[in-house]
């Protein structure tokens, strides 16, 4: 089927120009002090890079990688055992149904989960805790919006794991907390760290959430940028979706860095 | 000694569902509360979630909600063509990707990792850049064109990640058999390969349209002269304080509908493996 390379071309060049152009503009217009895309009276400038000494950035940057850490925590200490329960029980005889349950809520749309969870937050005997504009229900709703991003992965490596190694490791007589501990969740860091990619990216990014259940108290990098579009500015709002992009990536390569090194350990362990 | 181990064995049990139990209802409060609200008559009322009586109006107000009911119709219309154009992108890219040598491989491997990696917010931000440069050539390429393209944008991968690894599977010696028997190349592909993948493709529509329909941030971005979706109408309806309970009976509605497209597809193909089963 090598013939069918061609195919491939079409794809590549969507690609570059959704990629690649939009990411040159924004690299231009971060230089610039223009009326939107307009480049009528538009001049060369660097007030967009001044404007980030602003301590609020950085406060927002912090505030959004502190919500998403807690965010990744809470998804993972949810939804390892989940995961860990339902592809080792000998009870469940319908997996699949237990994983439509799961994506089920999914189906709901998201906006209307956070506008319901609002709306529960306020009822008469939940609205003497404040709950809403905290920074807890932010993470919360964070929490149950993006958790099944943690489970399907997880489950999936267990499932694929090779049952035998957690066998003969319990017939030579090794705990059951330790077999776990040596081999079962070794093994299963491969699907925790692309649950842990897949929960932190629109945690640390959105701007839904924070905003609806935030009430505005909540700053993060998705409300900056989205106030400072508003405001038309596409200059420094350019900016600063450049810098949430680098610090993304610098901390997605940096997980999957940590990743390949593993694997490498491992088969190098193999090898030896 | 064996029945102490019963005990325990029980009570973990017991406890492992209980756990399971808990985090499942945390999922479920907001499906429940959607439910709840779009039979309650009370639904718009001031003291949130209080139950004002059965009713079947917030279904009708699907309808009579002049601005409710255009952002439903947008929604259905951006997302029913996203997902079968970026189905059959997304199938004849991964036909394409297949087919190249390790190098080109790993780059578009990467490349197509972008639209997945990126935040959802610069990826809006992006196509609406891209929409603005083009704004001179098409003057009205904001709103349906523009919601368009973006979401052909970010699904496209997701089908492609469906695709991929089942074409891998799939053995090349049909291909060449095809041949073989006197098919061209195109026509082994059409006939062969492409039915031998059906229920990934079924797969990757299906996530393509869930993304898609439920999308709010990239849409946010690329709305526009009118044109919105469902989740902006929830975002600027609820905070401009104008907001429908008719959305809650949309909603509902809708997820009644894909479980039970779910379950025939799972149904039908469970059918498929018996019957194959018995031949």
């Amino acid at each position: 089927m090598k013939r069918f390379k061609g195919l491939a071309v079409p794809y590549f060049v969507w690609l570059i120009l959704l990629v690649v152009v939009p990411t040159i503009t924004m690299i231009v217009l971060t230089f610039l002090q223009s009326n939107g895309t307009n480049l009528d009276g538009a001049y060369w400038s660097l007030d967009s890079y001044r404007r980030l000494a602003d301590p609020s950035i950085l406060k927002a940057l912090w505030n959004s990688l502190v919500i998403a850490f807690w965010t990744v925590l809470f998804c993972f200490l949810l939804g390892y055992p989940v995961a860990y329960f339902l592809s080792f029980s000998t009870h469940i005889k319908n997996k699949q149904l237990f994983l439509l349950l799961l994506i089920l809520p999914m189906w709901c749309n998201s906006m209307l989960r956070i506008v319901s969870w609002l709306r529960f937050f306020s009822t008469d005997w939940l609205s003497p805790l404040n709950l809403v504009g905290t920074n807890g229900a932010v993470i919360f709703v964070t929490v149950t919006t993006y958790l099944p991003f943690m489970v399907f992965p997880i489950f999936t490596v267990l499932e694929k794991m090779d049952r035998s190694l957690i066998e003969a490791s319990s017939d030579l007589g090794v705990p059951a907390w330790k077999t776990f501990l040596k081999i079962t969740f070794p093994l299963s860091l491969e699907g925790v760290s692309s649950g842990v990619i897949m929960v932190f990216l629109p945690a640390a990014t959105g701007f839904a959430i924070s905003e609806t259940i935030g009430q505005g108290k909540v700053r993060l990098m998705g409300n900056l940028i989205q106030a400072v579009f508003e405001k038309n500015n596409y200059n420094f709002g350019s900016l600063l979706s450049l810098l949430t992009s680098i610090v993304i990536l610098l901390l997605v390569g940096a997980v999957a860095g940590i990743r390949e090194m593993h694997k490498r350990r491992k088969v190098h362990h193999v090898n030896a | 000694m064996l029945t102490r181990n019963h005990v325990k064995e029980g009570i973990l049990t017991t406890l492992r569902f209980l756990f399971g139990a808990i985090v499942f209802s945390l999922m479920y409060v907001p499906v429940v509360i959607i439910i709840y609200q779009s039979f309650n008559a009370g639904a718009n009322s001031i003291s949130p979630l209080s139950w004002g009586g059965f009713t079947w109006e917030n279904y009708a107000a699907m309808f009579t909600n002049r601005q409710l009911y255009t952002s439903i119709l947008d929604s259905l219309l951006v997302s029913l063509w996203a997902t079968a154009i970026s189905t059959v992108f997304g199938l004849f890219a991964s036909i394409g990707i297949h087919a190249l040598n390790k190098k080109a491989r790993k780059a578009m491997d990467f490349l197509n990792e972008i639209p997945m990696l990126n935040s959802e917010i610069v990826t809006g931000i992006s196509i609406m850049l891209v929409c603005s440069l083009l704004k001179p050539l098409f003057p009205n390429i904001f709103g349906f064109w523009s919601m368009l393209l973006a979401h052909i944008f970010f699904c496209v991968p997701y089908v492609i990640l469906m695709v991929l690894p089942k074409l891998e599977q799939t053995d090349e010696s049909l291909f060449e058999a095809a041949q073989d028997l006197g098919c061209s190349p195109w026509k082994s592909l059409m006939k062969v390969i492409i039915p031998s993948l059906t229920t990934a493709i079924l797969t990757g529509a299906l996530v393509a349209f869930t993304l898609s329909i439920d999308d709010f941030v990239i849409s946010f971005y690329t709305q526009g002269n009118g044109f919105s979706n469902f989740s902006n109408y929830v975002y600027s309806s609820y905070t401009k304080k104008n907001f429908s309970a008719g959305a809650y009976a949309f909603n509902a509605l809708l997820t009644f509908v894909t479980l039970g497209l779910v379950l025939t597809i799972s149904l039908m193909s469970s059918h498929k493996k018996t019957k194959k089963a018995k031949v």
